[in-house]
């Protein structure tokens, strides 16, 4: 890949010849590279953002439930995420579609969508609407893992707060969250990478529509590759966005490492 | 005074002796040929086998005057077993592998070792990843004609201009297509601007109108599709009708479904574009045009008849192929267009009356009349081993009879047309010169067809068009398109 990025055809489409870093710069001088950046950007800190509550929300409440309702609840709320990528990006966007899909029908009888508008043509919901479905997908992950964090907290501390006089608030923000710290860490780190990553949902959904708005990274180096044919440049691109996830893990390792053995 | 003495020149006699020999020759000739018991043998000897063959001097004669105006084709027979990858359309694996018994008994030594059927859906990825690894297929006669460009260009397909030499004028029933018989328009849609063929037609359809018949009667329209993109315009808006309870709209005139996102010019805009006499890049590839009055003007002829009109079905741009089907099924449409194929196997599949749809020629621009194209075609991969075997497996499929099994609706053969199944085309108002659809008024001359950029350049305008359905400047986004397509076309062409 790293090669590939610093080629270009030669006289036959199959001879590869050294163009140095000609494809980097023809990314870093194009629009569409800065906009799927953008985009990228808003749509991982926005799904880390509501999988993360969402998850929390959901272990603690999980973890407050006992029997036979807890296991039915906890195989029930991981479906979702043992669907696949493409059949849930397919049955959401019969949902999205506006006025047949029931969301894109509740949207429309509410007005929040005005007539001859679409959910998934119009912007913000365009937007709004894909990422709703990545973290419908995803946060059952989440949940498991903060799950698991929460059953690994032992109740004395619990009942030793209250004991103190320690609210409902207090504990979670003082005694919860930061023995959460590393569960938290290690979730964002893995849906961070996750989710730069992330393709199936807003290819399926929006395909980049309108006119870009929608179009994250993975989609510019599918359009780049495989309907420009452009694989240099796709190299470049994936260059790009290896070099900044692996910045980000090392970056977050090192924080991580810190806290935890501190 | 005596009579004159008749004297018998040289020249006379030359002139009587060559009469007689002539008449003795055609006399000879003559009577060796009607007389039916003299027989000239022959010994034909197979391998292993020894017949004595009989036949008349003039059955011999006849087959050799004959054989002059008779149609051949020198078939290749590969001395050494030549294995083949063919990558075939789904729908055709059926009649393919059927047709394959009668085309390994002509060709011993030409075996498919590998036979992968591909739908619509995804061929054009499939065919990215495998041509530039590759890894195949040797053969495809999935190939849309707008591919053909690009692919060409980038060195995946081999020149088929001298294999093409070697067919016959005619056809010859069972053996291959006459080169005469293809359909003009659809040899110009896989010639390249340097004039290599790199493709061998097997489909091509015109994009049409297609108009419920149905609501225009209701609405209280000529029974007619429109003529012009003015009285398009004025037709939609006459055919949108609004729920009188909510006063919102339940009925638009006209809609359209695309996908991949660059059809939108082959679906409409294009039909505007070039009827009304330009083009989207300049035909010397040098420049984009999209700040031409003819490309804005298309822009705001579609966007005002969503955006003031209402008048064209809103959720066009990401709508799925289902959305569009229900839609068209519920009668919200009025007019569409598509490829006569895509639309007739829609329907009948929806179950709906195929007497309720009119399919017509689109509508005329200011100055012509024309539609972009669509089809399917055969190609090979320039990095085939055996590309003439591959050849002469297309030419065995492409047997007129054959290619009418193996395509849905409209063939790219005039020969084609006389198989039966489409005897009810036969007094078809639509059947023109021998042909189904809009087939003549196919812009395949266009320069846009004709790059490698092809999805660059195309996908910069639906992109621009989507986004001022949205309600974006027209001129602006427009001076983007020309601007980011002059940088792509210089990159191809130079300066």
């Amino acid at each position: 890949m790293a090669v590939l990025s610093l080629m270009e055809s030669g006289s036959s489409i199959y001879e590869n010849k050294y163009v140095g870093i000609e494809n980097y710069i023809a990314v870093f001088n194009s629009p569409y590279f800065y906009n799927a950046l953008l985009n990228t950007f808003i749509w991982t800190v926005g799904n880390l953002v509501l999988t993360a509550i969402l998850g929390l929300v959901g272990a603690l409440a999980a973890n407050e439930l006992e029997g036979k309702l807890k296991r039915i609840l906890m195989v029930l709320i991981m479906i979702p995420w043992f669907m696949p990528w493409g059949a849930t990006a397919m049955i959401w966007k019969h949902l999205w579609t506006t006025p047949y899909g029931i969301f894109g029908w509740l949207a429309f009888i509410s007005g929040l969508i005005k007539e001859g508008q679409a959910i998934l043509t119009s912007l913000p919901s365009a937007f709004l609407a894909p990422m709703i479905t990545e973290t419908w997908k995803i946060y059952p992950l989440g949940l498991l893992m903060f799950y698991a964090g929460l059953r690994q907290i032992p109740k004395e501390i619990y009942e030793s707060a209250q004991i103190d006089g320690g609210g409902v608030f207090l504990i979670f923000r003082y005694i919860t969250i930061p023995l959460l710290k590393p569960i938290i860490i290690t979730f964002i780190l893995l849906n961070l990478m996750w989710i730069m990553g992330s393709f199936a949902i807003m290819f399926i959904l929006t395909g980049g529509a309108p006119a870009y708005a929608t179009e994250l990274y993975s989609l510019l180096i599918y359009r780049k590759v495989f309907l420009e044919i452009k694989y240099y440049e796709g190299a470049a691109l994936s260059m790009i966005l290896f070099v900044i996830l692996f910045t980000i893990g090392v970056l977050t390792i090192y924080f991580y490492k810190k806290e935890v053995f501190r | 005074m005596g009579k004159e003495e008749k004297k018998i020149t040289r020249r006379d006699y030359l002139k009587y002796t060559g009469a007689a020999i002539g008449g003795l020759a055609v006399g000879g000739a003559l009577g060796y040929v009607l007389k039916p018991s003299e027989v000239i043998k022959e010994t034909v000897t197979a391998p292993g086998v020894e017949k004595t063959v009989t036949t008349t001097l003039k059955e011999t004669i006849t087959k050799t005057l004959t054989a002059a105006v008779t149609p051949t084709y020198s078939a290749y027979h590969p001395p050494k077993k030549v294995e083949l990858y063919w990558l075939v359309r789904d729908y055709n694996e059926a009649e393919a592998k059927e047709f394959l018994k009668g085309f390994y008994e002509k060709y011993p030594n030409i075996r498919i070792g590998k036979l992968e059927p591909q739908t619509w859906k995804g061929l054009y990825e499939k065919l990215v990843t495998l041509l530039s690894s590759r890894t195949g297929p040797d053969v495809c006669e999935g190939y849309s004609p707008r591919w053909i460009a690009p692919f060409y260009k980038r060195g995946y397909l081999y020149r088929l201009n001298e294999f093409f030499e070697l067919l016959p004028d005619e056809t010859i029933p069972d053996v291959c297509p006459g080169k005469k018989g293809f359909f003009e328009k659809a040899i110009e849609a896989v010639t390249m601007a340097d004039g290599t063929l790199a493709g061998l037609p097997n489909r091509m359809d015109g994009y049409m109108l297609y108009w419920n018949v149905k609501l225009f009667e209701e609405a209280g329209l000529p029974k007619r599709p429109p003529k012009t993109w003015d009285e398009f315009r004025d037709f939609a808006k006459n055919l949108c009708k609004d729920d009188p309870a909510t006063g919102k709209r339940v009925r638009w005139g006209a809609g359209a479904y695309y996908t991949p996102a660059e059809e939108i010019i082959n679906h409409f805009l294009g039909g505007k574009v070039w009827g009304d006499g330009g083009d989207f890049i300049s035909s010397d590839f040098k420049e984009c045009l999209a700040t031409s009055s003819e490309v804005i003007e298309a822009y705001k002829f579609f966007i005002d008849m969503h955006l003031k009109d209402d008048a064209w079905w809103p959720p066009m741009t990401t709508a799925t192929y289902q959305d569009f089907a229900a839609a068209l099924a519920q009668g919200i449409i009025g007019m569409t267009f598509a490829p006569s194929v895509t639309l007739v196997d829609a329907l009948t599949k929806l179950g709906l009356a195929w007497d309720d749809w009119g399919l017509s020629d689109p509508p005329a621009g200011r100055v012509a009349r024309y539609t972009a194209m669509s089809g399917n075609v055969w190609a090979i991969s320039s990095f085939c081993k055996e590309p003439r075997a591959a050849w002469e497996l297309i030419v065995y499929m492409a047997e007129p009879k054959r290619m009418a099994a193996l395509t849905v609706t409209q063939v790219a053969h005039r020969d084609a047309l006389k198989v039966p199944k489409y005897e009810r085309l036969k007094d078809d108002p639509l059947k023109k010169d021998g042909y189904y659809g809009s087939i003549p008024l196919i812009n395949s001359k266009s320069p846009l067809y004709k790059i490698a950029s092809y999805y660059d350049i195309v996908t910069l305008y639906t992109k621009a068009f989507e986004a001022c359905w949205e309600g974006a400047n027209v001129e602006e986004k427009l001076r983007f398109v020309k601007a980011e397509g002059d940088k792509i076309l210089k990159k191809e062409f130079g300066e």
